[in-house]
């Protein structure tokens, strides 16, 4: 059965890289998650390196103004993850299973390893988690000190449920080459 | 790329043959072949070893697989001989026995390694063996270089080059009949002493003519004393110059194997085959064979993109209908026709990675194992053996390995990319995988970590019959078990997973090998949070082998320094905290399974219902335990469920006060979790605070549950190892959720910052002793202060757990009685002091007094009359610095001192300073002090001016016609006898009063200091004071006078005397019984006794003429000189008079007249005048200044008279 990439995990990360909210969304063909949530969680993490290095790169070379990070690595064959990274510290990772939607027999084209992906096809998760953000913001009983303190150690996570909810929904409509999610 | 030939994997280089530079020859091998020999001993010289090395640096075998650095200096595989060298031989040597065939011709004799070969083992139906490669790698050289020594000696000389001339056609003769077409390349190295001459030419050209070498290509002559670098440039020189020729060699051979492959036809093998399968290669098989030929060949020639093609063509024919469809899946040769596969894939990986064509490489890695995969699961055994999943970690093993190999530069540390952007050949908005773009071999080797994992984890699914060893399980059994396990490159199940026992393969070794070689990728890139993820992999495969103590010793670094605490990824610290307690409990090592346990109470955490959660049972278990765990533990190093906050309630506290603060300790311990006892709590502090002691005490109270407690501890002050300590009691158990806030109160002592730094929470029990340091952080919440009641209020500080310790305010107060408000100079100053103790208890009291300024008096301080008699102060006659005893005071009482000072004589200000030291009873180590200043402004109470007039003497002046007996000796004796004039003077002091109230004078006085000028002098008051004193009110002017009587001891001295008098005024306070006090005024020296003659005016009046009075003159000459003076009275409107009105008076030497006029005023009750009696000196012409005495005023233009008014009748 021919597949297409689905989001198969999407995590906010704090500014103390701390993380504050991790939604998990089940592939194909199980319709279980691909990964255990401790093992999200590790590879949530391991991007942190990335986005480490990347910024050191930045701050040399004056780039990566647009906090864009776009692919960050390919865990593997079947997971890669993608970055954004706003203006105030606070990371989005979108770890996406290249074979996580099933389509049956409509895409048998496309190789056995699934879609691929275009650059700068991921910036319309990232502008949705942007703008849900910024909703979470404008909630005034969320403290964003409170889930990142500047003393830089740990913090709280993200409990508003519309904000789950959102980034549930973003994750669940994300297809490739769709417009707007 | 383990489990392949090294020659079927490893790059190709052309061979070169360096003969004649070693001295040694390798023992000859035993393989026949034909043999290369010269009878010309190597060449033994410097210049040769250094050739020599020169040769060997120059060989390319180690470099890495790209063109970057192929494209350098290193251009050959170099092998170094002396003088033997066995090519391999061309053909198979014929059987031994003879083939039984009925055929007619002669069997047609192959390469030893061809499958038409009966010996070989690809016989009869092999594609291609790793000899080949081998053969053409490290035993056939391109180009065969034997260096000569060219000699020196003229009468050798042509012997020893007839001799190199038969040599070198020996050496061409069997490179020629060996069959290879070899290329000969001859160097001669000339001896050091050989001379550059046209002889030398000839000897080399007829050399060269004589063996056929080409004298650009194949034939090289090294100078004599040639310089290090021309060694180097002749050894460059060959090198480069053969090149071609060399790559030439393999066109030739690629020209070979594509005439074959072009042929079309399935050579007849030597034999027919008559064992085992009867079928033959095909001729589908001929052209893979063919193709890899060619494929090598080209990487010989370093063509990668020619190459690319011929293995490409070879992989899809062998993976094509014909081939690896064709043949039995069961048998041996598909498992080598797969290996093949491998093969010729990795070729193509790295002529592709080679190219930088990286995206390809990886879309074609995953090609080849799709179609494997696909092949396997249709022929062979299936994609879900275990044999399948150990492929799949060597496919991801040999990409990662093959990175390595390449050694992109993108990947070099320095650059730290995870991944390659897409090769360039992709175009821009392609669809891409992130797999495609090339990661780092750190990747590569993770991914075949998972795989090792999949097949251990399918090996262990094995069952236990098909387990068995050979020879044990039936033989139907081993049929099944063949047909089910793919045992490709990987063992047989009774050793993939040996029954209990038997050895067998080590599942977790590889693992971890291929992690650490996965982590040490990542590490160098600084993928430090991966590097976690794959130690503590890492770590659980070492338990897995029950290696305790390496997975202890992985778990426990990883355990203090992981990042996830740090960052708050909890489930991964979880994760690490049970590895690192169960790898703990196995190695005995009690210090972290007490500390996992003491994390894992968190509720950060997830629970785990079957686990106990009791802090206590920690150590329940472990076996191996060598000593009882001393644990401690930092809240930076542990996510701990006790956290505590330190408040004082006060920003500033002062010393002798009580300051109050709260201890809040919340447990978040998971709800399901055995309530913790600690024994005690431990508060340090920073500064003059002593440490603060909560010790365990069960107070059994069943409110014990609730929340939220508040408790308020009483502190008593103990010494404990020598430190003071605070310690109180409290119920320090603490259940999950709960939050306990300990109230305390401690006096304060010193002053100073005090800052809480920590609390230590301390567990003892039987099997370990827990020692938990809360260090007490500033929070970016504000701190709560909590009431008894459970409200709370936020504490407005940055940092509530500082405070401000201030000194001690003091309660002693300090006050004078009846000060008065002014003092002055020359009154003894008296001051009543009285220290009321406002304090609630008694104090120890000790006073200091002093007295600052300009020349102060020492003061005293004498009990004063009205402190009690029990008091023990007296007079102290003690330093004043250390300060008076004033003793126990009650708690409200006052003691009462006196401070004497004694009469100041000059107007000064001062300061008096005291100060009060005190202790109260019950706290005898505070010290507390109390001071207060007081300015005592000292001023003069009085001021005078003076005017000192002249009066007439009424004595007689001695007359030198007048002589008298000296009678009374002894009056003589007792007074200095005067003879000279005496002269009369009144001497009026005007006083004021500066004091600030009213005085009384008692006596006024003019004391005489001394005088100038041998005269005796005598003052008397002219009127008295009233006896019961005089009241001077403040600014009032007083008036007294004093006559004051010169006379000349000589009357022979003219000389001018002067006097010093002062004026003593003795007053007191108009005080009931006040002290008088003397107020001595000093007053201008008085000038007297001139020498001049001097004019009196006396006024006096007339008894019986009641209008009358009298006008004298008074002129004195106390000169030796005759004096004449002129007299003229003027007459006036206001008076009329008689008298002379103009005369001439002559006065001799001291002697004095007196002209009388009489005067009868016209007014009454007013002064008249002013009266021009002029008296003038007739010799000096001068008008002689009449001085006015008593009853007389004097104006601008002469003397005024007081006419008294008319008497009332």
């Amino acid at each position: 059965m021919a597949a297409i990439p689905s989001i198969a995990c999407i995590g906010v990360i704090g500014k103390n890289n701390n993380p504050l909210h991790i939604s998990i969304f089940p592939s194909d063909p199980t319709n279980l998650p691909i990964r255990t949530s401790v093992q999200f969680s590790l590879v949530l993490s391991s991007t942190l390196d990335i986005f480490e290095a990347r910024s050191k790169v930045n701050l040399t070379s004056g780039g990566g103004l647009s906090g864009d990070y776009g692919l960050l690595h390919a865990i593997d064959e079947r997971l890669a993850a993608y970055g954004f990274e706003t203006n105030t510290g606070v990371k989005f990772v979108v770890v996406v299973d290249m074979r996580g939607r099933g389509i049956g027999e409509i895409g048998k084209g496309m190789g056995s390893s699934g879609l691929g992906l275009r650059e700068g096809e991921m910036k319309v998760v990232f502008r949705a988690l942007q703008a849900s953000y910024i909703k979470l913001l404008q909630n005034p009983f969320y403290d964003p000190d409170e889930h990142s303190p500047p003393m830089g150690r740990g913090g709280k996570k993200i409990t508003c449920k519309r904000f789950a909810e959102d980034l549930r929904r973003i994750g669940e409509s994300w297809r490739p080459g769709a417009g707007t999610t | 790329m383990d489990g392949y030939a090294p020659a079927f994997v490893a790059h190709n280089l052309p061979l070169l043959v360096v003969s004649g530079l070693e001295t040694l020859d390798e023992p000859r091998s035993a393989t026949p072949g034909t043999s290369i020999t010269s009878e010309i001993p190597s060449v033994e010289s410097d210049d040769a070893q250094v050739l020599l090395g020169h040769f060997k640096a120059n060989d390319a075998s180690d470099l890495a697989w790209n063109g970057r650095e192929h494209s350098r200096r290193n251009k050959f595989r170099v092998k170094t001989i002396a003088r033997e060298y066995t090519l391999p031989m061309r053909h198979a040597a014929p059987a031994a026995i003879p083939q039984p065939t009925s055929q007619i011709s002669k069997p047609v004799l192959h390469s030893a390694l061809s499958p038409l070969t009966p010996s070989s083992t690809l016989y009869p139906d092999g594609l291609i063996d790793a000899k080949w490669i081998e053969k053409h790698q490290y035993h056939v050289p391109s180009a065969y270089v034997v260096f000569y020594t060219f000699t020196s000696n003229p009468n050798l000389s042509s012997k020893l080059d007839n001799q190199l001339k038969s040599d070198i056609n020996n050496i061409k003769t069997t490179l020629c009949q060996s069959g290879y077409k070899t290329r000969l390349v001859v160097a001669l190295l000339s001896e050091n002493s050989v001379v550059q001459s046209p002889d030398v030419e000839d000897r080399l050209a007829n050399i060269r003519k004589n063996t056929g070498l080409d004298s650009k290509t194949s034939f090289f002559f090294l100078p004599p004393q040639s310089s290090p670098v021309e060694l180097r440039t002749f050894v460059d020189t060959i090198t480069s110059t053969i090149y071609p020729l060399c790559i030439e060699y393999y066109r030739d051979l690629s020209k070979h194997a594509r005439r074959k492959r072009n042929r079309g036809i399935v050579p007849p093998p030597t034999a027919p085959p008559t064992s085992g399968t009867s079928q033959t290669l095909s001729s589908q098989g001929w052209n893979i064979r063919y193709d890899f030929k060619l494929g090598v060949f080209s990487e010989f020639r370093q063509e990668m993109d020619a190459a690319v093609r011929s293995y490409e063509s070879g992989y899809e024919g062998l993976l094509g209908p014909d081939v690896l469809e064709a043949i039995a899946s069961w048998g041996p040769r598909w498992n080598e026709y797969r290996l093949l596969a491998d093969v010729l894939a990795i070729r193509i990986l790295r002529c592709l990675l080679w190219n930088g064509n990286s995206t390809t490489a990886v879309r074609r890695w995953q090609q080849h194992r799709e179609r494997i995969r696909d092949f396997v699961d249709r022929r062979g055994k299936g994609s879900s053996t275990y044999g399948w999943e150990a492929w799949e970690a060597r496919w991801a093993t040999i990409m990662g390995e093959m990175v390595v190999k390449v050694s992109i530069s993108d990947f070099a540390p320095e650059n730290g990319d995870t991944y390659l952007p897409p090769e360039k050949s992709i175009a821009i908005g392609e669809r891409l995988r992130p797999w495609e773009l090339l990661h780092h071999p750190g990747y590569w080797f993770f991914t075949a970590s998972k795989h090792s994992i999949s097949r251990r984890n399918l090996a262990l699914a094995m069952p236990e019959e098909d387990r068995a060893p050979p020879g044990v399980s039936p033989a139907s059994q081993i049929v099944n078990k063949s047909h089910t396990y793919d045992d490709y490159l990987c063992p047989e199940p009774h050793v993939e997973y040996p029954l209990p026992g038997h050895n067998g393969f080590n599942h977790s070794a590889s693992i971890i090998f291929t992690l650490s070689n996965a982590t040490a990728e990542f590490e160098t890139r600084g993928q430090r949070r991966l590097v976690q993820e794959l130690q503590l992999l890492s770590a659980k495969e070492s338990m897995r082998r029950e290696l305790w103590n390496d997975a202890l010793m992985i778990l426990r670094t990883l355990w203090l320094k992981m990042s996830y605490r740090k960052e708050g990824w909890w489930n991964a610290v979880e994760e690490v905290g049970w590895a690192l307690r169960n790898a703990a409990l196995h190695a005995g090592d009690g210090v972290s399974v007490v500390s996992v346990d003491w994390e894992l109470m968190n509720n950060s955490f997830a629970h785990h219902p079957s686990w106990h959660y009791d802090i206590t049972r920690s150590l329940e278990g472990i076996s191996m335990l060598r000593s009882k765990p001393m644990v401690v533990l930092h809240n930076a190093e542990v996510h701990s469920f006790l956290s505590a906050t330190f408040t004082f309630e006060h920003t500033e506290g002062k010393v002798g006060d009580a300051c109050r603060s709260q201890c809040t300790v919340t447990s978040t311990a998971l709800p399901a979790s055995v309530p913790v006892a600690i024994n005690g709590i431990n508060i340090e502090f920073l500064g003059s605070m002593k440490e603060l002691v909560i010790r365990h005490m069960s107070d059994g109270e069943t409110g014990n549950q609730r929340p939220r407690l508040f408790k308020e501890i009483a502190l008593t002050e103990v010494v404990e190892d020598g430190r003071a300590k605070q310690t109180g009691h409290a119920d320090l158990t603490f259940r999950p959720g709960q939050m306990k806030v300990f109230e305390f109160k401690s006096s304060l002592r010193e002053d100073g910052d005090v800052k809480a730094v920590s609390a230590t929470f301390t567990i003892t029990s039987a099997s370990f002793d827990l020692d938990y340091v809360h260090t007490f952080e500033q929070m970016s919440t504000p701190d709560l202060w909590w009431g008894q009641a459970g409200m709370k209020k936020k504490i407005a500080r940055s940092d509530a757990s500082s405070l401000t310790v201030l000194p001690k305010p003091p309660k002693m107060e300090l006050r004078f009685i009846g000060l008065q408000g002014q003092y002055y100079t020359n009154e003894g100053i008296c001051l009543d002091l009285e220290a009321l103790n406002e304090e609630d208890v008694d104090a120890i009291a000790n006073l200091e007094v002093s007295l600052h300024g300009d020349g102060a008096p020492p003061v005293r301080i004498v009990a004063s009359d009205k402190s009690p008699p029990s008091s023990p102060t007296k007079e102290e006659e003690g330093d004043l610095q250390e300060g008076t005893q004033l003793g126990r005071i009650a708690s409200g009482a006052s003691s009462r001192v006196r401070i004497l000072i004694p009469p100041i004589d000059l107007p000064a200000v001062y300061e008096l300073a005291i100060k009060a030291s005190y202790n109260l009873v019950l706290d005898l180590e505070t010290p507390v002090s109390r001071s207060i200043t007081l300015q005592l402004d000292v001023i003069n109470p009085f001021e005078a001016n003076y005017d000192f007039s002249p009066r007439i003497h009424p004595d007689p002046w001695p007359s030198f016609f007048a002589h008298e007996e000296a009678v009374d000796t002894i009056k003589v004796v007792e007074y200095p006898k005067a003879y000279g004039l005496s002269q009369k003077w009144c001497l009026a002091a005007r006083y004021a009063s500066f004091a600030s109230e009213d005085v009384i004078v008692e006596d006024i006085d003019v004391a005489v200091i001394g005088v100038n000028g041998s005269i005796i002098c005598s003052t008397k008051k002219q009127a008295s004071l009233p006896t019961c004193g005089l009241v001077v009110s403040p600014r009032t002017l007083e008036e007294a006078q004093f006559d004051v009587c010169t006379q000349k001891k000589s009357l022979d001295d003219r000389g001018t005397a002067t006097l010093d008098v002062s004026l003593a005024i003795k007053w007191r306070r108009k005080v009931e019984s006040s002290p008088i006090n003397t107020s001595t005024l000093a007053v201008p020296r008085l000038l007297v006794s001139s020498s001049e003659p001097r004019v009196l005016a006396a006024v006096s009046y007339s008894e019986s003429i009641t209008a009358m009075i009298h006008f004298d003159v008074t002129i004195e000459n106390p000169s030796n000189h005759f004096l004449t003076f002129g007299l003229t009275m003027e007459p006036s409107e206001m008076f009329a008079f008689s008298g002379v009105k103009q005369s001439t008076l002559q006065l001799v030497p001291l002697s004095r007249r007196t002209i009388k006029f009489r005067l009868l005023p016209s007014i009454r009750g007013d002064w008249i005048g002013p009266i021009h009696c002029v008296i003038k000196d007739r010799y000096f012409q001068k008008i002689l200044k009449m001085a006015p005495t008593e009853g007389m005023k004097v104006d601008k233009e002469g003397i005024l008279i007081w006419v008294p008014p008319e008497e009332e009748p």
